[in-house]
């Protein structure tokens, strides 16, 4: 605290690297801003007013209801499997710490295409019930996917990794000390993990489970599929059927503001308490192992995580593409598409990121700027940043057709997704001592050397995890992309969202199963390096 | 592990130079045929390299077929004529022509509802077509009486039945939908969708608001669920016994006869398409693909070009081939699939109804509490 | 620059918003000598650490090196110019660089040959030539702190300042790693600052010794001088525990060896097991602490004292001793 503040006040104002994270913030910050800008000003009228006396009451409490069940799904699925891979021997463990990162790979959109198909009343789940029982289709009730717990479950599987990644982490990292210190005050391990483990871990799981819950917040592709009227959803109609862009801008203040005070709630969880980690003397405890029943039991529990939220929907995916046979669409070209847009806007967004956490190093102006510009993108839903895209489009007189369109959709994935690159970087920061920039500065080393020489090789510690997070993001994008690509530029997401739009599952299905292909081995590679991290860790 | 790296960043990095130069040509006539198509060769289109180039032609079109992109391909083969297209929703291409204003690159729009068209039109985004001889070949209220936009394929909305629980008369017309027999009988999707707007515009238009809302309100009464999914899920429902009559477009019971999945073309089979009427004469819903002319287009004659050839017996077949959509041309020959509809009996009312009545028809759903 | 030069702090202030933590604070590191900064923590001993080291920017006063300012109101040579060697209560190594290139990191100006043989010149020095290729997170936290004294010291530093070096490490590490560290510190000459909470580390460690607190350095002297002249009761309870009594209650004999005074404090030394002493006092409990044992007398039926002893017995409650009282370790309570 001392030091932030001294150092601030001890640096000249507006010093190079202060300048350049105020560029990168503002490049971050840009189509929110101009977004909302122009949603204020432009008032919105008759559609506005309309909308507000009659849906937007509505929009808010389904968003509110999708966010709330989403966590609590997302809880229900990290938390549990997270503290059991970390803590404790069990059949299949080694598999699961990994394997429970992989549906990170699959789309909300995706598995909700997957999951409306396998849970109609004609799927096969409905089917089968109907051939065991010998009941007819009026006969029973069996719960739609078309609803808001239906939205909730899809994008709880697409996102509860972000929490376990988090969770596990945490719970890896408890001190063997206090654990041991609790089990000898007689805590029975439920009173461990409710009393001593959750209540150290919650920071960091609440760090994951907001990144997971602003994802939810903006989503657009799985929502709109399942006609679920969130703020997102509302969003387009307000553009598309009313062609009240500035009503859109509107409603996206809010869902922004939503996004706020997810980050608002995730801080004061941070804040509260919670363990301080200090990189040299935390020990791994050892693992207990399970009795034979209880571990039998946590493996399934973990199977069934791993089969409802990831193995169900993507084999009935692969069935029904199997089914039909190929089409004979284009699928190379989208796909070489889809990834080299994937690499550029995630290159573009890591250099961001990689700027605004160095920036933050420097004095709290950058950090603050930095951080608000790239939370901001983030909680913004893409539609609303392709939004402020097209105005300045307009305004410049570049066509969307040109490859204007195609860096605008760079710019737009770097906006979006930083603050999601931020993070591992920043992480690699907490874990380095505080005082290296004192210790670099003691041994003569100028502001650019230490930038050089100590700053961004510690954040390269973060780096492949923060790349392999925005690759495979950027790559699940779906609706800045739908409304910034240029002539002839199909994407793999664009293509499965059109597809199955118009009702022609088993031709969406092979652009989903690549692109859950595409992002799985990045998804793997982080698993693994996450992993192995992990138990070095544990050895040291 | 490196070098594979390496390799596939060099790759995408070379996919993103041409995509680039490609998308690159906005004024397309000036530099055309030079850098551009040097770099689109060198790419993945093959076709303009045969071809030479005779110029460019750039369509927004709310259609997402592969038959599509082969039917753009022919066209190129057979003019020269290199076609760039961006495929969205209808609502999303229009707006994001009027965010582009006169910078648009539009020549022609193709959309797939009357009540689409109708709202480019409405939007100042659609210039008269020239006259032309595709005039003479197609019926009278398939174009737009003041050229705005001209019908390329027909598809009708009717209902798909279970022929053991129903009796075909019970599906004759609109109105039997509403009868208190069907109680808990009937599937549909949402009312925000399109196709149900046009339906219920045209409802309107035949029968008056307060009986077209009646219509609503008994059919809300008669669903055997919530709206929920597209209409094949609808015509799947019946066939797994969910209820009896789905509402749907004939192209989907079509293709889900057609289907490679035996699962899918059994439903099919289990259920029977009809086409009811708004009343004895009154004909039935028939919409319709369409295409329009931009109103800052750059490439005219390019672009009639093209509604030619959409208008040719090849250009109709390379249409509806996969849509399964109704060729507007008489003796053009019909896809696969479709011999097994019903006949029909087109209504008069003027397709741009389905455009000025949408917003009431909303109304109307709205009020009726059909989601 | 030589490095045989002395670093002084004449006057120096430091404010946070308004709130002196360093007020009019004089010091002077001298070449070869270690000073320790002795205080309670808040004392503000590392905002004086950092002023030296030229983190921070002072509000009145100077730093000179040699005859040279460095810090004033006027004047500010940024940290990084001033050749200081920084050692850290969590070690600052770079996670990144393996310990040689931690060592090596401050000297740019060797060609790399060079460096090379001074990291692992120093490396030795520390004993931890076996460790030179391992990173920060495959050593213990003795062999971190080692590689960072060694990281300072291959700099050449005209000065080390070290900031509760040892108090990061386990109680078994610390008086190895810091008789390690010390001696290397004392041979390379340069003045040294070894700011530390822990009275007996200061002790034993420094050759002077300043007492901090509250922002004002209390007493500088040498840890013998502080120990039996210290100025004030703020400073002799620094530097070791201290027990309070009222005059009346000491035996009478006593009052007479003692300056006239209401209460006094007695360190535990002050009174000793004699068999000529001039004094029976009884015992109420005594513990033995390895080689000491600790002895609780009773003077009057509420008063008690502290004596320490060295003998193999142990007293047991209830019985007798004579005791005489060593005025010098009796201060006088103002």
């Amino acid at each position: 605290m001392q030091a932030i503040k001294a150092s601030s006040f001890h640096l000249p104002r507006l010093n190079p690297v202060a300048l350049i994270t105020l560029a990168a913030a503002s490049l971050i910050g840009a189509p929110v801003a101009i977004a909302i800008f122009t949603g204020v000003i432009g008032g919105g009228g008759d559609a506005w007013l309309h909308i507000v006396s009659t849906q937007l009451l509505g929009y808010t409490m389904t968003t509110l209801a999708v966010i709330g069940l989403t966590a609590a799904l997302i809880l229900l699925f990290a938390v549990p499997t997270a503290w059991f891979v970390s803590l404790n021997e069990f059949p299949g463990r080694g598999f699961f710490e990994w394997a429970l990162i992989l549906p990170l790979a699959a789309p909300g959109y995706v598995l909700a295409y997957a999951w409306a198909d396998a849970a109609d009343v004609a799927g096969p789940i409905q089917s089968a019930l109907r051939d065991v029982t010998g009941l007819s289709a009026r006969d029973y009730w069996f719960p739609s996917v078309y609803s808001i717990p239906g939205l909730s479950f899809v994008m709880a599987s697409a996102l509860f990794p972000y929490a376990y990644l988090t969770a596990r982490a945490a719970f890896s990292n408890l001190s063997l000390c206090t654990m041991e210190a609790a089990r000898s005050l007689g805590a029975s391990p439920r009173r461990l993990f409710l009393n001593v483990a959750l209540p150290a871990a919650r920071p960091a799981i609440f760090a994951g489970l907001a990144l997971a819950l602003m994802e939810t917040a903006a989503d657009y592709g799985a929502a709109s599929y399942l006609g679920v009227q969130t703020l997102s959803v509302g969003i387009f109609r307000a553009w598309h059927s009313f062609s009240e862009p500035a009503v859109a801008a509107r409603l996206a203040v809010l869902l922004i503001l939503i996004a706020f005070g997810l980050q608002f709630i995730e801080r004061m969880a941070r804040g509260r308490g919670g363990i301080q980690q200090t990189a040299t003397r935390w020990r791994t405890p050892r693992r207990q192992k399970l009795g034979p029943v209880a571990g039998w039991g946590v493996a399934i529990g973990c199977t069934l995580v791993l089969v409802l939220s990831f193995v169900i929907p993507v084999s009935r995916l692969i069935w029904v593409s199997t089914e039909t046979g190929l089409g004979q669409g284009q699928i190379v070209r989208p796909f070489l598409n889809s990834l080299t847009l994937a690499l550029a806007g995630s290159a573009f967004a890591f250099v961001l990121a990689l700027t605004i956490t160095i920036g933050a190093r420097q004095n709290r102006f950058s950090q603050f700027i930095g951080r608000f510009a790239a939370g901001a993108g983030y909680a913004a839903p893409g539609i609303v940043l392709a939004l402020g895209a097209l105005f300045i489009l307009s305004w410049t007189g570049f066509s969307v057709a040109g490859p204007a369109a195609l860096i605008f959709l760079v710019w737009i994935y770097a906006s979006r997704f930083t603050a999601a690159g931020a993070e591992p970087l920043n992480a690699a920061f907490s874990r380095a001592p505080a005082s290296l920039g004192n210790a670099a500065r003691s041994l003569g080393a100028s502001r650019f050397q230490r930038l050089v020489r100590v700053d961004l090789p510690v954040a390269m510690s973060g780096a492949s995890a923060a790349a392999i997070i925005l690759f495979v993001e950027t790559l699940k994008e779906l609706p800045a992309t739908l409304m910034l690509r240029p002539f002839n530029w199909d994407t793999l997401a664009v293509q499965a969202f059109a597809y199955a739009s118009d009702e022609r599952l088993a031709a969406a299905t092979l652009p989903s199963l690549l692109i859950t292909a595409a992002g799985l081995g990045p998804v793997v590679l982080l698993s693994l390096q996450l992993t192995r991290a992990g138990q070095s860790r544990a050895a040291g | 592990m490196k070098t594979t790296m390496k390799t596939i960043a060099s790759i995408s990095f070379t996919a993103l130079l041409v995509a680039c130069s490609d998308g690159g040509t906005a004024p397309a006539a000036l530099d055309d045929g030079t850098l551009s198509d040097a770099a689109v060769e060198s790419g993945e289109t093959t076709v303009s390299m045969e071809a030479g180039s005779n110029g460019t032609l750039n369509i927004y079109s709310a259609r997402h077929y592969d038959s599509d992109k082969l039917m753009y391909e022919a066209f190129e083969d057979q003019t020269g004529i290199r076609v760039r297209f961006r495929e969205a929703g209808a609502n999303q291409l229009l707006e994001t022509m009027r965010a582009e204003g006169e910078n648009s690159p539009a020549d022609l729009i193709i959309a797939s509802d009357a009540g689409a068209l109708w709202r480019f039109k409405d939007a100042g985004l659609t210039q008269p077509l020239p006259e032309g001889e595709f005039e003479q070949h197609i019926p009278e209220r398939l174009i737009e009486p003041g050229r705005q936009w001209v019908g390329l394929a027909r598809r009708i909305r009717g209902v798909a039945y279970d022929p053991e629980r129903i009796s075909p008369d019970q599906v004759d017309e609109w109105q039997d939908l509403a009868d208190p027999s069907l109680e808990g009988e009937i599937c549909v999707r949402s009312s925000t969708n399109i196709y149900n707007l046009s339906l219920m515009a045209e409802m309107i238009e035949k029968w008056g608001a307060e009986d077209a809302q009646s219509w609503a309100d008994a059919v809300v009464a008669n669903m055997a669920r919530t709206p929920q999914g597209g209409d094949t899920d609808q015509v799947e429902a019946v066939a797994a016994g969910l209820c009896s009559v789905a509402i749907t477009n004939h192209y989907y019971w079509v293709r889900m006869t057609q289907s490679g999945s035996d699962a899918t073309r059994e439903a099919a089979a289990a259920t029977k398409l009809a086409f009811p009427s708004f009343g004895e004469g009154e004909g039935i819903h028939v919409n319709i693909t369409g295409v329009a002319m931009a109103a800052n287009a750059q490439n005219n004659d390019e672009a009639m070009q093209f509604v030619d050839y959409l208008l040719s017996a090849d250009g109709q077949h390379r249409l509806v081939d996969e849509t399964k959509e109704i060729p507007v041309i008489e003796d053009v020959t019909w896809p696969q699939g479709l011999d097994a509809i019903p006949e029909f009996e087109d209504s008069d009312t003027p397709l741009d109804t389905f455009g000025e009545r949408q917003s009431q028809a909303q109304r109307i759903y709205d009020e009726a509490g059909w989601n | 620059m030589s490095k045989l030069q002395p670093i002084h702090a004449r006057g120096v202030t430091r404010r946070y918003d308004g709130r002196a933590v360093v007020q009019d604070a004089s010091l002077t590191l001298e070449p070869g000598k270690i000073t320790a900064l002795l205080g309670q923590s808040g004392a503000g001993k590392s905002t004086l650490l950092r002023l030296f080291a030229g983190l921070e920017p002072l509000d009145a006063g100077e730093i000179l090196h040699g005859d040279v300012a460095v810090s004033s109101l006027s004047k500010h040579v940024p940290a990084e110019e001033r050749q200081i060697g920084l050692i850290f209560q969590d070690f600052a190594l770079f996670p990144h660089l393996n310990a040689i290139d931690n060592v090596g990191f401050g000297l740019v100006r060797q060609n790399k040959d060079k460096r090379r043989e001074t990291a692992r010149h120093w490396l030795d020095r520390l004993g931890l030539s076996h460790r030179a290729k391992a990173y920060p997170h495959e050593l213990s936290g003795g062999e971190q702190q080692r590689v960072s004294i060694a990281r300072a010291l291959a700099a050449q530093p005209v000065a080390i300042l070290m900031d509760e070096p040892f108090s990061g490490l386990d109680v078994t590490l610390k008086s190895e790693v810091r008789r390690t560290a010390l001696a290397a510190v004392a041979e390379a000459g340069s003045p040294a600052l070894l700011v530390t909470h822990d009275a007996s580390e200061a002790m034993r460690a420094a050759d002077r010794i300043a007492v901090m607190s509250d922002g004002v350095i209390l007493q500088e002297d040498t840890p013998e001088k502080l120990y039996l002249e210290p100025v004030s009761m703020a400073v002799a309870r620094a530097l070791g525990p201290l027990r309070s009594v009222r005059r009346n209650a000491l035996p009478e004999k006593w009052q007479a060896k003692v300056p006239l005074a209401e209460t006094y404090c007695l360190r535990p030394e002050a009174v000793r097991l004699d068999p000529a002493g001039d004094a029976m006092l009884e015992v109420v409990a005594a513990q033995r602490t390895s080689s000491l044992i600790e002895i609780e007398l009773k003077l009057t039926e509420t008063e008690t004292i502290h004596a320490l002893a060295l003998g193999p017995f142990t007293p047991g409650p209830g019985d007798k001793l004579a005791v005489s009282l060593a005025p010098e370790f009796v201060f006088a309570a103002r």
